[in-house]
């Protein structure tokens, strides 16, 4: 009887302590977790009342990359803190995430309330970020116009107000092309010469229309039969559109260049069935793999490799050294329509301050640096000078000595995502004067008459879900010519009619009339 | 009276029996205790979570506090065709993958059973590498096979026999065959191994008895290893019906490379929740679907132990 007293009580000894360490596992972790954030919430308001006392505030800014966190990430970060640190009183921690999974970690850190206080929208669309409830009103209780003034005199009060959502501004756009050539197609130059085309022209842009674009591929097959000419991608179409996507869908847009607020229905138009004919008739007559629907590689890969001859891109001024940077090859850009600001292309993906910021002032304070202090930019875009860049006499910046493209610890070239970009260095390759020849470039071109519209997705959210799931089945077929238009639009636009298609145009023209009656 | 008198104290009894039964297995209890706790914190306390689906979901105002908006978030599912779509895809599918997985493992594991020495030890690892390799992989493999213009079955077998060759990426009728057979050569190799280990428990003398008996090899399986492995068969293919609502994402999403035009044949509830979402990062409406999947797989489960239950009652879970 003893005995198995004794058994019994080990066993039960035994059983608690296992119990105990996992028990008390969890709970530590709870705790430190629920610990972090106090303390985190203590230092800020302490270094609201005692800046002057040499408190520093800690800020997190997350954004991505096409290829993740470069390896120079932390020595960057310190670069940034050294800059500031005396300045403003501010620390921050880079948190650098690569673009396919940067929705993913965002969703889940601002979700389980980690901090993050200044996050980028690319990638984590701004509308559903709005929509979810991620973002802080940037104009409460006057956080802009109190600790940002120096953004406003930067981005103007108009590309400012284009990032409102209902009248309440979330996020603020970056400073870069704003406008984009429409209908470009990169085309290698060696290729070119090979059918004897003539590019004594010597625009880094070359003006022509879509026939003479057709000839140029009809020339290219038959001179290389056996590479493949053109690689459609998902975005090739709106890149060779002049439709403006409302909300930055296709379901529901504005034709000719949104010259008048029509929603329309892009499937049923014109514009559409042509675009979808022509790309069907190039695939008809063998310009396109038919392997293209299934092979991911970017065309930029397939013009590097020698496999591609030409792509459709977005122009700017510098695409043309963008693209041959890209592609390592000498690229020649055609554009056969004109530039243009579409509704979206503003607020396309601007600076936001979640809700889990620590301390929105600091994030609006740090912000605010970002878009006018050009050490600290140049530092975020290029690196450390001498280690990751140096300045040449003409004022250009190129790799430094013993660094070059893929050895360089920072070399994300994302410049175009940085909040202005505008006073960062030129790189070499671009015309000194870049700068100035892209604020002309958004001077000038067209502006969709939406421009500064943002669509709310809150009442037509299953009928989006929806209609985007058809689009995902029939888009890869349709739009790079593997069926025949004629009945393939039909039944595409018959499915997504049923899937709730004309109630988010009509939506969109609802909330766009509402849009321009308080303009 | 003394009836009563009698039924009491027989009570009594009872209760005291109980108490003294539950006493003798305190230790059993404080051991189970661990996996009660861990089971209770990591599946039965975030149950409430499931209210975000029938929520508008907003982190400003977390879980909680968002306005519920009823049954909206599941409108999407059904909207279209997709809902019959995706259903029928997943526990299709699945069906058709316990039936010839199943079918397949014990054929393995009868023929493994059989050899001796190394050649048995090379088979058992060579048939569980594909269960190690990762769906991505998978899928380049299969494209290496059916690739239009690249791939081995355009280019070497269809040309062969002086065939057309197929766009087997736009035709969704080859893949239903196509994913049967690639889940077949992936979890063969894995459920052969339970088999197998079962296989190797059974009492040699029933073979013994039965050679002297003159049984023929097909015999032995038929009347001893088979009716031995019953219990194994009903209780692995009750997991599986437990999963029928489950799909695995890797094969469904990576092998067929995400081509649209094989949806009608290759959208299961998991990549069409993946795909669907994906761009709309709308937690409500995810939970609405994890919810229906949970609420049919829940069903499928009773129902197919209740089946079970009426055939052979030792044999079922509940």
């Amino acid at each position: 009887m003893k005995k198995k007293m004794v058994a019994m009580l080990m066993a039960s000894v035994m059983a608690l302590s296992l119990c105990a360490c996992g028990g008390s596992g969890g709970g530590d972790a709870a705790q430190s977790g629920g610990d972090g954030g106090a303390e985190t919430a203590g230092g800020d308001s302490a270094a609201d009342n005692g800046g002057a006392s040499g408190e520093i505030t800690k800020l997190i800014v997350a954004f991505p990359t096409w290829t993740g966190a470069p390896a120079d990430t932390q020595k960057i970060q310190e670069a940034m803190n050294d800059i500031t640190r005396d300045k403003l009183g501010i620390e921050i921690e880079l948190q650098i995430s690569d673009y396919g999974s940067f929705n993913q970690s965002m969703t889940l850190a601002l979700s389980g309330g980690e901090q993050v206080d200044i996050v980028s929208t690319l990638g984590f669309t701004y509308a559903n970020a709005v929509q979810q409830g991620y973002l802080t009103d940037l104009e409460e209780n006057g956080l802009l116009s109190t600790y940002g003034s120096g953004i406003v005199d930067v981005m103007g009060q108009d590309n400012i107000d284009a990032c409102r959502v209902g009248g309440v501004l979330y996020g603020l756009p970056n400073n870069r092309d704003m406008a984009q050539g429409r209908g470009c197609a990169a085309v290698a130059t060696e290729y070119l010469e090979g059918i004897g085309y003539d590019l004594s022209g010597d625009s880094e842009i070359v003006r022509i229309s879509v026939d003479e674009l057709n000839d140029i591929y009809a020339q290219l097959h038959e001179k290389y039969p056996d590479k493949e000419v053109y690689r459609p991608s998902t975005s090739s179409m709106s890149q060779f559109s002049n439709v403006d996507s409302l909300g930055g869908s296709a379901f529901g847009v504005l034709l000719d260049n949104g010259k008048e607020l029509k929603v329309e229905n892009l499937f049923t138009s014109d514009f559409y069935k042509n675009y979808c004919g022509r790309i069907y008739d190039y695939n008809q007559k063998g310009y396109i793999s038919q392997d293209a629907a299934t092979d991911t590689t970017a065309a930029t890969e397939l013009v590097k490799a020698g496999t591609l001859m030409s792509y459709t891109t977005g122009g700017k001024p510098g695409s043309k050294a963008q693209e041959t940077n890209l592609c390592g090859r000498d690229m020649t850009i055609f554009q056969t329509m004109d530039n243009y600001v579409s509704s979206t292309s503003v607020a396309s993906f601007p600076w936001c301050i979640p809700i889990t910021a620590a301390n929105p002032e600091a994030s609006m304070k740090y912000l605010n640096e970002l878009y006018t202090n050009e050490e600290l930019a140049n530092v975020l875009a290029w690196g450390i000078e001498g280690e990751h860049y140096q300045v040449g006499e003409d004022g250009l910046a190129d790799f430094a000595d013993g660094v070059d493209a893929s050895t360089s610890g920072w070399n994300h070239s994302m410049g175009w995502l940085m909040p202005n970009q505008f006073i960062t260095h030129v790189w070499v390759g671009n015309s000194p004067t870049l700068w100035d020849e892209i604020q002309e470039f958004n001077e000038t071109a067209v502006v969709s008459a939406a421009s500064g519209f943002t669509f709310d997705t809150t009442n037509v959210a299953n009928e989006v879900t929806a209609v985007q799931n058809v689009y995902n089945e029939y888009q890869a077929s349709v739009e790079y010519g593997f069926v025949d238009p004629e009945t393939g639009i039909a039944e595409m636009n018959e499915k997504m009619m049923s899937a709730g298609l004309q109630k988010i145009i009509d939506e969109k023209q609802a909330q766009l009339d509402a849009w321009a009656a308080t303009k | 009276m003394s009836r009563a008198k009698t039924a009491s104290v027989a009570g009594g009894g009872a209760k005291k029996m109980t108490l003294k039964r539950f006493k003798r297995y305190i230790p059993i209890y404080c051991l189970m205790l661990p996996g009660l706790l861990y089971l209770f914190i990591n599946n039965y306390m975030p149950l409430p979570g499931l209210s975000v689906a029938f929520k508008q979901y907003n982190a400003g105002k977390g879980i909680y506090k968002s306005p519920w908006i009823g049954l909206k978030n599941f409108t999407y599912l059904f909207t279209t065709d997709d809902a019959w779509v995706i259903t029928r895809n997943t526990i299709g599918y699945n069906l058709a993958f316990i039936v010839v997985n199943t079918v397949m493992a014990i054929l393995v594991a009868i023929i493994l059973s059989e050899l001796t020495g190394k050649v048995k030890k090379f088979y058992q690892s060579a048939i569980l590498l594909p269960n190690l390799i990762s769906s991505v992989i998978i899928g380049y493999l299969v494209f290496a096979f059916f690739s239009v213009e690249n791939g081995f079955i355009n280019n070497s077998i269809l040309k062969l026999f002086g065939k057309e060759a197929v766009s087997w990426y736009s035709e969704a009728k080859y893949w239903p065959f196509i994913l049967i057979f690639v889940s077949a050569w992936k979890t063969v190799g894995y459920n052969c191994i339970i088999y197998l280990a079962t296989l190797m428990g059974f009492d040699r003398s029933f073979y013994e008895s039965a050679q002297i008996d003159g049984a023929t090899k097909w015999q032995q399986i038929k009347y001893i290893t088979l009716p031995l492995l019953k219990p194994t068969i009903i209780m692995l293919t009750l997991m599986a019906i437990g999963r029928i609502f489950y799909s695995d994402f890797g094969l469904f999403y990576q092998v067929p490379m995400n081509q649209g035009a094989l949806y009608s044949t290759t959208n299961t509830i998991d990549t069409y929740v993946y795909r669907g979402l994906l761009q709309m990062g709308n937690i409500s409406m995810s939970a609405a679907a994890g919810v229906y999947q949970s609420v049919v797989g829940f069903i499928l489960v009773l129902a197919a132990n209740l089946i079970v239950r009426r055939i052979d009652k030792d044999s079922a879970l509940i």
